[in-house]
């Protein structure tokens, strides 16, 4: 879908991307990830060309994306920021209406796919005459990412959309972006400096430091073979174990038997709920339960800490 | 039912208007319209069923400012206001019956009473909300309009001065408002793509908007004067000029310095405006896909548009009061009436050519004000 060829690009001198290759696939979640001033955002930028390469080439569907118009480009790869930056003049439907409007879609269309997005993203649709100010920074932050999906594009480039929101409401929104981009196949290239966010959402991780890839590779691979100490110290130096325990669902340890004294976790819990309530209770061995309270079967310490 | 305490903005308001009676003349007798009068206390001129009607609207305004009630401090300010009006006016009617040539003109106790029952009104209706602004502003439309109509006003020197000159007062008014945009328009046509240049470039902004600064300080008789010599000596370069009204006195001068004084706040608000829109509204603009042109139009100019409305109702009460003091390079309007009483030592004239001033700079600024959109209740659309 998206291929960056030996990339580069210097601000007032310095080298913010300094010659970075990277393939992002079809239908893959990529998390770009480093400290402030790695070449994250700019290399995001790239993509839809808010900013231009000093040099290298930036293909998109294996066009080279200086062959098209920028805005033409632009208005078919969505676009999310922090600051969210609804346009406060317009209404929350006309904000989720910016890109259909600019590509001249009939009102009919833009009003049925306003209203599509609006409930996709759980948007009371009261609040679709409402002015941007009176929205919550979840509320905003959800019509953003419509507004950025309206068109319907195949991939969404969004630089740290959850960073501005509080703990409960970013995971909120994580989970929903999980959801949507399970039911929509969309590759989205995500910019944050949240690891516990990378592992959870992405399906590709890299790691850029002073504007080079350090490693790039999935979650699990990841926090297995960290490629430096740089690496380590992103994924946590003393929880990696329990990190990629959480990429795990209980499931996957999951064996036959029954034990009428274990306690009981769902099956949709991950390998470090399950471990943590081992430990909350003291056992090493726990009943793995249905929605509908079936018991599927049971796991044991030594399986989760087996791998 | 527990008492609640006296209105802590209109007691001290009323208090103030029963004691102006006691330190300042309400209205001035002279022999003539040129020679000084002599002071006349309220008591004196207080007499009739106006006397009455006035005694028993302030009552009713002090009783409103003990018991809170706003809308009766509605009604009996607007009757303390036209008892007043009428007093003076009987005054006036009285005096021109014995003596012809004496004229009595309104003295600064009258002026403070009406002023001080006008905050009143302010206060009151604020209190009230929509509908009391409404009633306030109704029924001091009918006082005045019946106080005039009847009649009871004209023997008031400030009356008598206006059936002298009621010729030429239509006439200045208009020529004012014809010098005020004069100005304006090509001020704005000039304006506001200096303020855009002035926002898109840096440097052009760091040179203009100071350099304007400094135009705005200097003195309005000053700026007059130095419009004189160079429109003189263009006008005599160029006689063609001079034909179609370029000369270093009169309209010409007047509206180029005006158009100097009024581009800073026009290209400051504008620059202003666009500044005012947040760098991330922007980014997703050029994020989403939208042209440089329609990012300006959409977005940008949307968005400076409040900030560029407030420049022009700066612009314009600013050139409408510094358009009466254009009178003395010859430029007319209602500054000439102004000047004229001022130097004749008719008080009264100067006070006939400086009221509509006034009225105009208020009227426009409430226009402006009723289209400015505020950007917190403004609908989205």
């Amino acid at each position: 879908m998206i291929r960056l060829e030996q990339v580069r690009r210097a601000f007032n001198g310095r080298e913010a991307v300094a010659g970075v290759d990277l393939s992002v696939a079809r239908g893959a979640f990529c998390a770009l990830i480093g400290k402030s001033g790695s070449g994250k955002s700019t290399l995001l930028r790239m993509i839809n060309r808010l900013v231009e390469p000093d040099s290298g080439r930036v293909l998109f569907e294996d066009a080279d994306v200086r062959s098209l118009a920028p805005e033409q480009l632009r208005r078919r790869i969505g676009y999310v920021i922090q600051s969210v930056g609804l346009f406060p003049h317009w209404s929350v439907a006309r904000n989720i209406a910016a890109v259909p409007a600019l590509l001249q879609w009939d009102r009919p269309m833009i009003a049925a796919r306003v209203r599509e997005l609006m409930a996709l993203f759980d948007l009371d649709p009261a609040l679709a005459k409402a002015s941007p100010a009176s929205l919550s920074g979840g509320q905003a932050q959800r019509v953003g990412v419509a507004r950025a999906l309206a068109a319907d594009p195949d991939l969404l480039l969004m630089d740290e959309p959850f960073g501005a929101l509080d703990p409960v409401t970013r995971a909120t929104l994580q989970t929903e972006l999980l959801r949507i981009q399970r039911e929509t196949g969309k590759t989205i290239v995500f910019v944050t400096h949240d690891m516990d966010e990378a592992l959870k959402l992405a399906t590709q991780v890299v790691v850029l430091e002073r504007g080079r890839v350090v490693q790039d590779t999935t979650p699990d691979a990841m926090l297995a073979n960290p490629a430096d100490d740089l690496v380590r110290d992103l994924l946590g130096r003393e929880d990696r174990g329990l990190r990629r325990l959480a990429l795990r669902p209980v499931r996957s340890a999951l064996r036959p038997g029954e034990d009428p004294s274990a306690p009981t976790i769902p099956a949709d819990s991950d390998c470090r709920a399950a471990l943590s309530r081992m430990a909350e209770l003291a056992v090493s061995t726990l009943t793995v339960t249905a929605p509908d309270g079936a018991r599927l079967g049971l796991v044991h310490l030594s399986d989760l800490v087996a791998g | 039912m527990r008492l609640r305490p006296p209105d802590p903005v209109l007691l001290p308001l009323v208090v103030a208007l029963g004691m102006v009676p006691l330190g300042l003349a309400f209205v001035t007798v002279a022999r003539n319209r040129l020679v000084t009068g002599r002071p006349m206390p309220l008591w004196h001129a207080a007499q009739g069923p106006e006397a009455i009607l006035s005694l028993a609207g302030l009552a009713l305004l002090l009783l409103a400012a003990l018991k809170r009630g706003p809308w009766l401090a509605i009604l009996s300010g607007v009757l303390v206001m036209g008892g007043l009006g009428w007093i003076a006016g009987d005054v006036a009617q009285l005096q021109a019956i014995s003596q012809p040539a004496a004229r009595v003109s309104l003295g600064g106790g009258f002026w403070l009473m009406q002023a001080l029952a006008a905050l009143c009104l302010v206060e009151a209706a604020r209190q009230t909300g929509r509908a009391g602004k409404a009633l306030a502003t109704l029924l001091v439309a009918a006082a005045t309009a019946s106080l005039m109509m009847s009649g009871t006003l004209d023997d008031l020197s400030l009356l008598r001065e206006y059936a002298n000159r009621r010729d030429v007062l239509g006439p200045a008014l208009l020529r004012h408002i014809e010098i005020v945009t004069l100005a304006v328009a090509p001020t704005v046509l000039i304006g506001v793509p200096l303020g855009v240049a002035c926002y898109r470039r840096e440097a052009i902004g760091r040179l203009v908007l100071p350099t304007l600064g400094v135009v705005q300080t200097i003195p309005s008789i000053a700026l007059f004067g130095l419009m004189l010599a160079p429109l003189a000596a263009l006008a005599t370069w160029q006689p063609a000029l001079a034909r179609i009204g370029i000369s270093g006195v009169g309209m010409a001068p007047a509206v180029l310095a005006l158009l100097l004084y009024s581009l800073l706040p026009i290209a400051s608000n504008t620059q202003a405006g666009l500044a005012s829109v947040p760098d991330s509204v922007r980014d997703a603009a050029r994020g989403i896909g939208m042209t440089r042109g329609q990012i300006f139009w959409q977005v940008e100019a949307q968005l400076a548009f409040p900030a560029l409305l407030a420049g022009l109702r700066i612009t314009i009460v600013q050139a409408t009061g510094l358009a009466a003091v254009a009178a003395l390079i010859g430029a007319g309007g209602l500054g000439a009436i102004m000047f004229d009483g001022l130097f004749t030592g008719a008080l009264d004239l100067a006070l006939l050519g400086a009221i509509p001033v006034i009225g105009l700079a208020v009227t426009a600024d409430l226009l402006l004000r009723l289209v400015t959109p505020r950007a917190t209740d403004r609908a989205p659309s």
